[in-house]
């Protein structure tokens, strides 16, 4: 059980590095930076 | 020895798609597009053209989509009949290519009376594309000729080149068959993209001097992909209808088992050429914005808008019911039961993504609602109307469609493999990550400006394909020795049969309202931004009108579809002879 726990842990946190490295990519092919960039408050 | 025909095949092929590019130079270009009065639209019995066109046009691509679409899985089938040595599939190609014979009859009638209507009530208009694409009609002539010559060697040669070589050189055929049919498209939808984004022409609409240029327009390739696409699901979707007709109108359990192993494989061919459908038809839309933002605000924005919520409406259904006739199918082995509870979890994701799909952004509201809802939009609901939540929705929704498809996949195998506890929890993290991710990016379209809400919908259409391919990559390797369980083919309710009539009738609305979307977008134009239609037809109809003009379409299409299920199955019956007469 444990060892299940530990490979999806790893799995999870692999696949995580795996999109965040995915988002950034096309984002940035985009010209659009990455970050929050979020909507000026008015 | 036996790839000798194959590489014949690979040459001919290779001219083939060549030859569009033989004799495409033309070198009179005879002045500007034509500006025609309102003289030159006639009106025959009081009928005007569009209603005429509009109906011919759109019988005419859906046989047309039908009878290029089933030779190309034909060919996939027979090939994978050949590689496994099961005589099953050779069996059910040629079944589906029967059913294709009959319609391709149709498709020819309808090609040649929306020719002659184009010619008869928009003389100007098919002058001018007459003058820009030159040469190019000889060449889809001779297409059209290739086509049904392919077509019916396929189709009569089918047990005489049935083992060995033969085989191959049959197999070849239907290579050629399918280089022929798709080229034929391709052509055909130069003439459409043209009319949308014209090429190949000055801004007065002087022909440049190249036909090749004027088939190159930005939408021609958006285009091709989306409709080669679109016509593998429609394919699909109307033999698995067949299929399902074959299986309710039969008792005998061998029939039963053959039809339900046939409805099951058209309605996987339907799910899989339907499943990257969105992205090609998402790669068409950002063309369109492209290539003129006024335009794809007409499509997206504008008076069509309304129209995306039926598409909506629609394609959620195809989702439900494609999933639903892969949940029945669970059933049919005793390794499926164990995925039932699951069932409900998926069934509540397609529903809510469904829900938020439909949402519209501004309702038709009276004054009174207006001002018991503080404005136009919903203050909780409006929200969801907005691009971010359409797009998440729909993401997860085929995220959901693929994971009842994996789960129906596993019904019917166990994996050997000692790491395959690894590989289900590498696919579990897998399915999480990528629905987080989808959603998070749909949260961040909302808090960021417009150029990132539209950016960050590609890395949501990157997750969904990332989970198709690294899955399929996986099981590929997980799979590898699996034990197969028996599939009990013919257990099937009736009830999941009718979620195979609902594909092909949901498809053909669809393809109805999409087609005369992607029309009307050109608004009053013939060619966008060169030649004015002048005709007492240049508006964009009511809603209600065209709801009801694509429904008559559709029901007249279905009418001929269950006639040519009836002509197949009649071909198959045989009066009994007479008694022999006894003495008097």
């Amino acid at each position: 059980m444990a060892a299940r726990a530990l490979v999806f842990l790893l799995a999870l946190l692999s696949w995580v590095v795996y999109f965040y490295a995915v988002d950034w990519l096309l984002m940035t092919a985009q010209g659009l930076p990455v970050g929050w960039n979020l909507m000026p408050l008015s | 020895m036996r790839w000798r025909p194959l590489l014949l095949a690979l040459g001919t092929v290779a001219l083939t798609v060549a030859l569009p590019d033989l004799g495409l130079g033309a070198e009179d270009t005879g002045g500007p597009a034509p500006t025609p009065t309102a003289a030159d639209y006639p009106r025959i019995a009081g009928v005007t053209g569009r209603p005429v066109v509009w109906a011919l046009a759109q019988m005419h691509l859906f046989l047309a989509a039908f009878v290029l679409a089933v030779p190309m899985f034909v060919v996939a089938i027979e090939l994978t009949g050949v590689l496994t040595g099961d005589d099953r599939y050779d069996r059910m190609a040629h079944e589906f290519m029967k059913i294709s014979m009959a319609a391709y009859a149709f498709t020819a009638l309808t090609g040649g009376a929306l020719a002659l209507a184009l010619f008869v009530f928009y003389p100007v208009l098919m002058g001018y594309l007459l003058r820009v694409f030159d040469g190019q009609v000889l060449i889809y002539a001779l297409l059209f000729i290739l086509e049904s010559f392919f077509l019916y060697l396929y189709y009569y040669t089918w047990n005489a080149l049935r083992y060995g070589d033969r085989k191959w050189i049959h197999l070849s055929i239907g290579v050629l068959l399918n280089a022929v049919g798709t080229t034929l498209m391709f052509v055909a939808n130069s003439w459409a993209t043209f009319m949308m984004a014209p090429s190949g022409v000055d801004e007065v609409g002087t022909p440049l001097g190249s036909v090749w240029a004027a088939m190159q327009g930005p939408l021609w390739n958006p285009l091709n992909l989306h409709r080669f696409l679109a016509n593998i699901a429609y394919g699909g979707a109307i033999v698995g209808a067949y299929a399902a007709y074959r299986f309710l109108a039969t008792d005998r359990p061998e029939e039963r088992a053959h039809y339900d192993w046939m409805g099951y494989t058209a309605n996987f061919i339907a799910i899989l050429g339907f499943l990257p459908l969105p992205f090609a038809g998402y790669w068409l839309m950002a063309e369109i914005y492209a290539y003129s933002q006024q335009m794809g605000i007409t499509a997206m924005g504008g008076v069509l808008a309304w129209l995306f919520i039926i598409q909506a409406v629609l394609i959620g259904s195809i989702l439900l019911a494609a999933n639903y006739y892969l949940w029945c199918g669970l059933m049919r082995t005793e390794g499926g039961r164990r995925f039932v509870p699951w069932v409900k979890y998926i069934a509540v994701v397609l529903v809510a993504g469904f829900l938020v799909w439909v949402t519209p952004r501004t309702l038709i509201l009276t004054p009174q609602e207006v001002l018991a809802m503080g404005g136009t939009g919903h203050p909780l609901l409006g929200p969801l109307g907005i691009m971010p939540a359409k797009n998440t929705a729909v993401n997860l929704m085929l995220l959901a469609t693929f994971l009842s498809f994996q789960l129906f996949r596993r019904a019917s195998r166990t994996p050997t493999v000692p790491w395959a506890w690894i590989g289900n929890c590498v696919i579990a993290a897998l399915y999480l990550v990528a629905a987080i991710n989808i959603v998070a990016a749909g949260i961040y379209g909302y808090i960021t400006p417009t150029v990132y809400k539209v950016g960050a919908s590609v890395p949501q259409v990157v997750s969904t394909l990332s989970v198709i391919v690294f899955v399929l990559l996986i099981e590929a390797f997980m799979y590898r020795g699996a034990v197969a369980r028996p599939i009990a083919w013919g257990r099937m309710s009736s009830r999941s049969q009718y979620a195979l009539f609902v594909l092909p009738v949901a498809f053909t609305w669809l393809m109805a309202l999409m087609g005369y979307i992607r029309s009307s977008i050109r608004t009053y134009w013939h060619v966008y931004t060169i030649m004015k239609d002048r005709s007492p037809d240049a508006y964009i109809p009511t809603i209600g009108e065209v709801g009801n003009y694509i429904t008559v379409i559709t029901l007249v299409f279905m009418a001929v579809i269950v006639f040519i299920f009836w002509l197949s199955q009649i071909g198959e019956t045989r009066q009994a002879a007479p008694a022999a007469e006894t003495g008097r």
